[in-house]
């Protein structure tokens, strides 16, 4: 009777503690992810900054007046008169819109 | 023997009995304590908790972007270094010169010296040394390796493409306010909202993620997509530039519209300056000429005038004018027309800009719906763009005119307008007779994606019928036809429908109008049977030459033949503007129907027949045109004047007591009676109809040839003189 007391004694007392072992390595691993989520939001917004900055790159690329130039200057391309150019498909239609209040 | 081991057994079981209780006491100790923290104390502690663990971060909203209407950005916002210092601890260090650190910096960063070691002398923790300086700069300063000097990170404002839509877009200063453009007017949504984000951090100052963390992206600015295409617009502007230029003109402006949806597709001023350098730009430079600056516009209102003419019936397009060899003689002034003309078709009266011709049908039309007509186009309106500083333009009420001003306003001098408005009013025509709402903001987005705001097409006013509309078409394709006066704007391929426009400035100076300066423009669509785009182009003051068919419609004939082909438009081989001219007079048969409603809702019998211009007594105001508009815009606008209103009905306006252009009391009462809309378009009224209506106002039977207009008997003296050609 006592033996079998003292056996679910220490085994509850085994198994209390091992519950507080987990809890434990879980705590340390919700600390351990946060510090990694908080360093990839740091690396979210740099990566969102250089982003911007090559969009504002490849904006300053695409100005319209410098295609021009080099379409003309480095490739000799020119407009082409309106009897060159065949539309292709269909003829974009004209648009109503609305209609009166 | 017995005894002593009875004891020790005793003894032992004493020892488990106790130890025993004390396994079982202390948990139950450990799960009290546990229980006083966990839900006694739990709220306090762990206020106390978070308040050593967190600490509140200052966000920052990010700015949002512009893009064109294909999501190209035209406005954005990337990080940038600020430098900046703590002048106390920079003086701790005692081998530092604070004269020699103000010389070096300010010569690294190209900034004034005296004011700058001011500052670093200065009691304070923080002082700004350099907001948004550039990646070298940065580099060079962290270099120094000088205590007390920090870099942090701030959002700055780059264009990207420059001078591209600078009036457009405006810009916003170093704190990212909006001070100009859209960057002002939609500064409270690209802006977004200033907060603080809780963030909790561990001993050594390493901030642990949290839940409050994902919570950023509500105060982000929103981003905006304009109505406007970029290269649509850089022809615009680069058209304009030249056109300036080759006519050494003050300045000038380009509104390029879509008739159809009343979308803003380029607005161009020149000069103009760089954005991404605002400060350095003079307010000539800054001024959005499209939007606040208002120009008599000239002959570019004789199709609008021509319109109201057919709408109501006074007159059609197989009559025949005399325009009196190209003199008229109005109130003792001279009216000419450029040419001399003997008699003219309504269609010869727009191709050819007859001054005389125009005065005589506007004098047929009366002042009154001469004046609603020119209303209903959006003369004397705001257009409502949403774009700051926006002006409406002048049109005063027709009580108000001078004999002179009823002759010279069929023909635009007398009035004044917008580059914008022009364009809004020609694409009416272009939009069977629609006058749509201008739009510049196409859509705005949350940082999540999500759409906040989307403006959809909007009917302002059916302003003529469709068929008067076609038929005014038809009429400024002979502009661009043989014979016309805006030959120069006539695509290759295309058929283009416009109006030249040559006024006279007023010339505050000696009262009048200067014979020296003028307003040029070209303001018309193509293609003209299925109509594309709307272009608007003006030049003030150009000196080589002043009639807008030979400086505004080259620019415009450019613009209109890029921007066809940019939008992949097919050309309309076979058909040129005089092959279009002979097809207006070939509708000469055009006569209004007998089953036709009245085009304005009005009740002319009623209409006060005050030909005389009002003068107004203290606490008299004018009562405001508000037929045809919705219930809450006319309240407002009745409030703004200090009507009381009643309303009766529902809808539209469809009547109003008093009439439009009398005098009121302030603070009278403003009897509304609305009405449901009109669904379909209403149908060109008959002259009988107006004369059932009004027999007192009703024009005389359009004789050929034999328009009335006032003909005093007083000596000629050359006046206003809207020329063309």
């Amino acid at each position: 009777m006592k033996g079998r007391f003292l056996q679910i004694w220490t085994i509850a007392v085994i198994a209390m503690t091992a519950a507080y072992g987990v809890h434990l390595f879980l705590l340390s691993q919700n600390a351990h992810m946060s510090y990694q989520l908080a360093d990839l939001k740091l690396k979210e917004e740099r990566l969102k900054a250089q982003r911007n900055l090559l969009a504002l790159e490849a904006a300053t690329l695409r100005q319209v007046d410098r295609v021009e130039a080099i379409a003309r200057g480095s490739f000799g391309m020119e407009v082409p008169s309106p009897s060159r150019v065949i539309m292709m498909g269909n003829e974009p239609q004209a648009r109503i819109s609305g209609r009166a209040r | 023997m017995m005894d002593v081991e009875a004891r020790r057994q005793k003894h032992v079981r004493w020892r488990i009995f106790v130890l025993c209780s004390c396994f079982m006491v202390l948990p139950v100790l450990v799960m009290r304590a546990a229980y006083d923290l966990q839900v006694t104390r739990a709220a306090k502690l762990k206020a106390q908790a978070e308040g050593q663990a967190m600490r509140k971060v200052a966000m920052t909203p990010q700015r949002g972007a512009i893009y064109d209407r294909d999501g190209a950005e035209l406005a954005v916002s990337v990080d940038a270094d600020s430098i900046w210092a703590n002048p106390r601890q920079l003086r701790k260090s005692s081998d530092l010169d604070m004269k020699k650190v103000a010389k070096d910096l300010a010569k690294l960063l190209e900034i004034e010296e005296a004011p700058l070691l001011a500052r670093l002398n200065s009691d304070r923790y923080f002082v700004w040394i350099k907001r948004r300086a550039s990646a070298a700069e940065s580099k060079a300063v962290q270099a120094l390796k000088l205590p007390g000097l920090s870099i942090s990170k701030e959002a700055r404002r780059f264009y990207p493409n420059r001078e591209l839509a600078a009036h457009v877009l405006g810009y916003a200063d170093v704190d990212g306010r909006g001070l100009a453009g859209v960057e002002l007017s939609m500064d409270e949504k690209l802006r977004g909202s200033r907060s603080s984000m809780p963030v909790v951090h561990d001993g050594r100052g390493r901030v642990i993620y949290s839940d409050h963390m994902l919570d950023d992206l509500a105060t982000q600015g929103h981003e905006i997509t304009l109505t406007v295409d970029k290269t649509l617009q850089y022809f615009a502007e680069r058209e304009l530039e030249l056109a300036v230029r080759t006519a050494e003109a003050h300045a000038g402006s380009v509104v390029i519209v879509d008739p159809a949806r009343g979308e803003i597709l380029a607005l161009a001023n020149y000069p103009t300056f760089n954005l991404n350098d605002a400060r350095k730009a003079t307010d000539a430079e800054k001024r959005d000429r499209a939007v606040t600056e208002r120009f008599e516009p000239g002959s570019t209102v004789k199709p609008f005038t021509m319109a109201g003419a057919l709408a109501a019936g006074v007159v059609n397009p197989g009559d025949s004018i005399d325009c009196r060899e190209g003199s008229l003689i109005v109130d003792g002034r001279a009216i000419h027309d450029a040419h001399h003309f003997d008699r003219l078709s309504p269609a010869e009266i727009i191709s050819r800009s007859s001054n005389i011709g125009i005065s005589k049908i506007g004098a047929a039309l009366g002042r009154d719906r001469l004046h609603r007509v020119l209303s209903s186009f959006g003369f004397g309106v705001t257009p409502g763009s949403g774009l700051p500083g926006e002006v409406a333009g002048s049109l005063r009420p027709y009580q108000r005119w001078y004999a002179m001003d009823a002759a010279t306003i069929p023909f635009g001098q007398g009035m004044s307008t917008t580059t914008l408005q022009l364009a809004m009013s020609m694409s009416a025509i272009a939009n069977h007779g629609r006058l749509m709402d201008p739009i510049l903001i196409k859509r705005v987005v949350d940082a999540r994606g999500q759409t906040v705001e989307e403006p959809m097409p909007r009917v302002r006013q059916q302003v003529v019928p469709e068929r008067v509309a076609r038929l005014v078409t038809d009429m400024m394709v002979g502009v661009t036809g043989e014979g016309g006066t805006g030959t120069e704007a006539a695509v290759d391929g295309y058929l283009v429908a416009g109006k030249t426009g040559t006024a006279q400035k007023s010339d505050p100076a000696h009262g009048g109008y200067s014979k020296e300066k003028w307003v040029s423009s070209f303001v018309g669509f193509a293609p003209a049977n299925k109509p594309r785009l709307t272009i608007a182009v003006v030049l003030d003051e150009p000196m080589i030459a002043h009639q807008g068919g030979a400086v505004a419609a080259p620019a415009f004939r450019r613009i209109m033949e890029a921007s066809l082909r940019h939008l992949g438009v097919p050309a309309d081989h076979g058909q040129s503007g005089s092959d279009a001219i002979a097809l207006a007079r070939g509708t000469q048969t055009h006569r209004p129907d007998k089953d036709a409603r009245p085009l304005w809702p009005l009740d002319d019998s009623a209409m006060p027949p005050s030909p005389r211009p009002v003068t107004l007594a203290a606490g008299e105001v004018l009562v405001p045109n508000l037929i045809g508009r919705p219930a809450r815009a006319a309240l407002v606008q009745a409030r703004q004047q200090r009507f009381d209103v009643a309303l009766t009905g529902s809808g539209v306006v469809s009547a109003q007591k008093p009439l439009p252009g009398s005098v009121a009391q302030r603070g009278a009462v403003l009897t509304l009676q609305l009405a449901s809309p009109t669904p379909e378009l209403p149908v060109p009224p008959l002259a009988s109809d107006f004369a059932q209506l009004n027999p007192e106002l009703s024009p005389p039977p359009p004789a050929a040839g034999a328009l009335p207009i006032p003909q005093p008997s007083a000596a000629t003296a050359p006046v206003r003189r809207g020329q063309d050609g």
